[in-house]
């Protein structure tokens, strides 16, 4: 930076203390190899990694989250016409990009172009399903950030091993390949797995040998960075207008005056047009119409051949040309003992060469941004220079750092002393000199203002109040106390625990209580309940015995009446026969 | 309507049952002396019991942590106010070895009795409480105070310097109260600022002295009978002393604080307990005639069906 766009940027409404010096030092410089600034990497482009989705359980507490491959979706494009992507202007995962020509006829490049232009410079080198092939050749060497995924087959059987994306160059590739497919062997129990297959480079020539002859074929490199390009345009109910006409791409979808009968009318006689536009019509899960190109096509809009647009076309969007979006997809390394992925970042970095500029990527309709991944050990702040008008959001995953743990790691010493002379300072005023105990290096000087309300220092995290001002020659020591096993703070966090709301928003206590008290709920209407199908089942008791049931003095009567009217019949029966005895007696 | 036979005996043994099983909770209730025996008897109230209970039980903890906090201050107390005496004995002689009818060999004297009082301080400076912490070194409490640097090099190699830091720690006596219960040590054997004048410029300068580097100093002073040094450490000696009271002042306001605490949550755990005896503890007045309520019924239950039961028309069919 000039002398002019430092003295702009360094004052104190930007956050800078009043009296503070820098050291260049210390500058994260892009162009030189000095990337570890404080241990941050910092990416200047567009950048996508790995994305996590997150999972739920059954009862809505987060689990694991599922890692899903790095996905870079790109805006609609805004190519002038008749202009093409020079060389040198972007790099993707390293690679330089080469150029990619105007169209010849002065249009403007499409997205398909620019996804084709990318695919066919991430290297992809051998074709699957051929037979013998067990060694592959590169040409030119390509950056070993760039491979996707390695098959082949062994003996009949497809092995598919992800190269580890920290591999520098060919040999550490060959070398972790070799181990991967050997591993693969130890697991399925092949002899000799430690020892058989090897993975040798000979120049730009890669190669894979059997020591014990199993058949090797159909080796392949697929591509990493796979680039796709899509135009989608959705349309919902309440914008179309079924009465207007309309044209895709400068053809007219018929009737030619406009006026379909209904949605899907007009839908049908979009797709009757496919043929002739390239353009689909379909209806999306929320039932808004899709209208879609088979690659990322451009798509216009308009009412008639000659494109004069007074009162709107049929589906209600302005009279413009769509332009269609890329998106650079990576798939994830997978372990090929687990099938799983085996943690390793695989990320999409779009970045610039010596000619890029943040205005190449946005007419790719790529945003451009600085991605610090990790932990950030300091204050950042960002400067956005050029000219035009641009729009800056920033933005960041994860918790804060504790400063009072971040500190720790910085142990520091704050020494005062009187205005040095050599520095053009004052020797009366009072200057304080912060030091990184770790590194010995001086981090900042600045002067003391003793006539604030409450003179203090303040530097990072760490803010000093002083009772009494200090004077020349106090040296304050901040450091991270490991001695101090006396402390009881763990202690008291522990014990604060009782009040903190740890389930859900109740505290362990109010959670337990809340489970008596429904115990006892339930249980009381469990016995309430029972109470009343008791009477229920007794009065039901009662009915049925009224009807079904006996009294035993009523069996009783009963019994004695039988007996009786028994017992008169057999009387009768006596008498009858004495009566005929008596009539045979007659002689 | 018919009753059948079969009902007449049902009825009665529901109704016995349900009776022995009310006189059975009954006899709980009064063995246990709760009126609440399951969570179920009372919703509303088992909730309430239970908080109750716990906060009874967090009022104990404080209690205890009181006195805990309560042992540790006595034994910082007695420290200083030890250190405070040997702090006054260190001045008288001070004041007696300034005196200028006296001869090098009896300053002499009074310095090795100086250095003995300067001994008893740097041990009690590093006395330990009843857990085997040292009490004035903040939180690094398996580290004496007070103690020689041994490491070469430094501005202040082979003179006693202060090995502990400054941590405050607190714990909590009541819901919203803590209190401190440590003092660092650089708070109590505090440091003084000496100014030197620089003959030449007339510049001051000022230095920070440790506590025992300014005792030492006097020490030396008086045993090579250097008046204006004496006179220096005399006023030293007086900011040494205030340090040292003032650190057994605040420590002084603590145990008030403490006792205060104490007070408070007898209180509070009194009307917790009233309480929580209200909503859980069984009438036995009422608890006993409800039993003996139940034990009528009963008895009464149980004498009329033997008696209706024996009505049956066989007993008098031949």
């Amino acid at each position: 930076m000039d002398w002019d766009s430092q003295n702009l940027l360094l004052t104190t409404d930007n956050g800078f203390a009043a009296g503070a010096t820098y050291s260049s030092a210390y500058l994260y410089d892009s162009q030189t190899s000095n990337p570890d600034y404080k241990g941050m990497t910092v990416f200047y482009g567009a950048q996508a990694d790995v994305r996590q989705e997150p999972m739920y359980d059954s009862k809505g507490v987060p689990t694991t989250p599922k890692p899903l491959p790095a996905l870079l979706q790109g805006t609609r494009m805004a190519m002038a016409a008749d202009t093409g992507i020079a060389a040198n202007t972007l790099t993707l995962n390293g690679i330089a990009l080469g150029e990619l020509a105007a169209p010849d006829d002065g249009s403007t490049l499409q997205a398909g172009d620019i996804a084709t232009w990318i695919n066919d410079q991430t290297g992809s080198v051998g074709t699957p399903f051929d037979n013998a092939i067990s060694d592959i050749a590169f040409s030119p060497t390509p950056s070993v950030k760039d491979f996707g995924a390695f098959s082949i087959y062994v003996d009949g059987k497809l092995r598919t091993v992800t190269p580890a994306p920290s591999a520098a160059n060919l040999d550490a590739l060959a070398v972790n390949l070799q181990s991967q497919l050997r591993a693969l062997d130890v697991r399925d129990g092949i002899a000799n797995a430690t020892t058989d297959l090897t993975v040798t480079v000979e120049g730009t020539t890669l190669s894979v040998t059997s020591a014990s002859s199993r058949g090797i074929s159909s080796l392949a490199l697929t591509k990493s960075v796979t680039a796709s390009a899509s135009n989608e345009i959705r349309v919902t109910d309440d914008q179309l207008k079924l009465t207007l006409p309309l044209a895709i791409n400068g053809f007219i979808i018929p009737p030619e005056d406009g006026g379909y009968d209904s949605k899907a009318a007009l839908m049908d006689a979009i797709n009757g047009e496919t043929w002739l536009t390239g353009v689909t019509a379909n209806l999306a899960a929320d039932g808004a119409m899709v209208l879609r190109t088979a690659n990322g096509e451009n798509i216009k809009i308009s009412t008639d051949l000659t494109e004069v647009n007074t009162l709107g076309n049929a589906l209600g969007l302005p009279a413009v040309t769509f332009t269609g979006s890329v998106s650079l997809s990576r798939p994830l390394s997978i372990d090929p003992l687990t099938d799983k992925w085996d943690g390793n970042a695989t990320p999409i970095e779009l970045g610039f060469g010596s000619d890029g500029t943040p205005a190449d990527l946005a007419k790719l309709g790529f945003r451009t941004g600085a991605y610090i991944k990790g932990a950030v050990r300091d204050d950042l702040l960002v400067f956005v220079t050029g000219a035009g008008s641009a729009s800056v959001s920033a933005s960041y995953a994860g918790a804060p750092v504790d400063a009072k743990q971040s500190l720790r790691g910085q142990p520091m010493e704050v020494m005062f002393s009187n205005g040095d002379e050599s520095l053009g300072e004052i020797p009366e005023d009072l200057y304080y000199t912060i030091t990184d105990s770790n590194t010995t290096t001086e981090v900042a000087r600045r002067k003391f203002d003793r006539n604030t309300l409450q003179p203090g220092v303040q530097y990072q995290g760490l803010q000093m109040s002083f009772t009494s001002a200090p004077l020349a020659g106090d040296v304050f020591v901040i450091d991270n106390n490991r001695d101090g096993t006396g402390n009881n703070e763990n202690m008291l966090a522990l014990a604060a625990l009782e009040q903190k709301a740890m389930i859900g928003n109740k505290t362990l206590s109010g959670a337990y209580l809340d489970h008596v008290n429904d115990m006892g709920n339930i249980a009381r209407q469990a016995s309430i309940a029972k109470t009343a199908l008791k009477v229920v089942n007794d009065q039901a008791t009662v009915a049925r015995d009224a009807i079904a049931g006996v009294n035993l003095d009523q069996e009783a009567t009963d019994l004695i009446r039988f007996q009786q009217a028994y017992q008169a019949a057999a009387k009768v029966l006596q008498i009858a026969g004495t009566l005929f005895d008596n009539v045979l007696q007659i002689r | 309507m018919q009753i059948s036979t079969n009902y007449l005996f049902n009825r009665a043994t529901a109704q016995m049952g349900a009776l022995q099983s009310d006189l059975a909770k009954s006899q709980a209730q009064i063995t246990s002396a709760k009126q609440v025996l399951n969570p179920s008897d009372a919703p509303d109230q088992a909730a309430a019991i239970a908080r109750l209970k716990s906060v009874i039980g967090r009022q104990d903890s404080y209690g205890k942590a009181v006195e805990a906090v309560q042992a540790r201050l006595q034994v910082e107390d007695s420290t200083l106010s030890s250190a405070s005496d040997v702090l006054m004995r260190i001045k008288e002689l001070g004041v007696q070895a300034n005196n200028s009818t006296l001869s090098s060999s009896n300053r002499h004297t009074l310095g090795t009795e100086l250095q003995g009082l300067r001994d008893q301080l740097l041990s009690l400076a590093n006395s330990r409480d009843r857990n085997g912490n040292f009490i004035f070194s903040g939180s690094r409490v398996s580290q004496a105070a007070f103690a020689v640097n041994n490491k070469v090099g430094t501005e202040d190699f082979d003179k006693i310097i202060y090995q502990g830091d400054q941590t405050q720690m607190n714990v909590a006596v009541g819901d919203q109260r803590s209190v401190a219960i440590n003092r660092p040590g650089s708070n109590a054997f505090v440091r003084v600022v000496r100014s030197e004048v620089d003959t030449d410029t007339g510049i001051i300068s000022y230095t920070g002295i440790s506590f025992f580097q300014s005792l030492d100093d006097m020490i030396a002073a008086v045993k090579s009978s250097d008046s204006d040094y004496m006179q220096r450490s005399l006023g030293e000696t007086d900011s040494l002393l205030q340090g040292v009271l003032l650190a057994q002042a605040s420590v002084g306001t603590n145990l008030n604080v403490l006792e205060q605490q104490g007070n408070v949550l007898q209180d509070t755990t009194l009307t917790l307990k009233t309480a929580l005896s209200n909503l859980e503890d069984l009438d036995y007045v009422s608890a006993i005639t409800q039993m003996n309520k139940l034990m009528l019924s009963l008895e009464a239950a149980q004498s009329s069906f033997a008696k209706i039961s024996q009505l049956s028309l066989f007993n008098y069919l031949r």
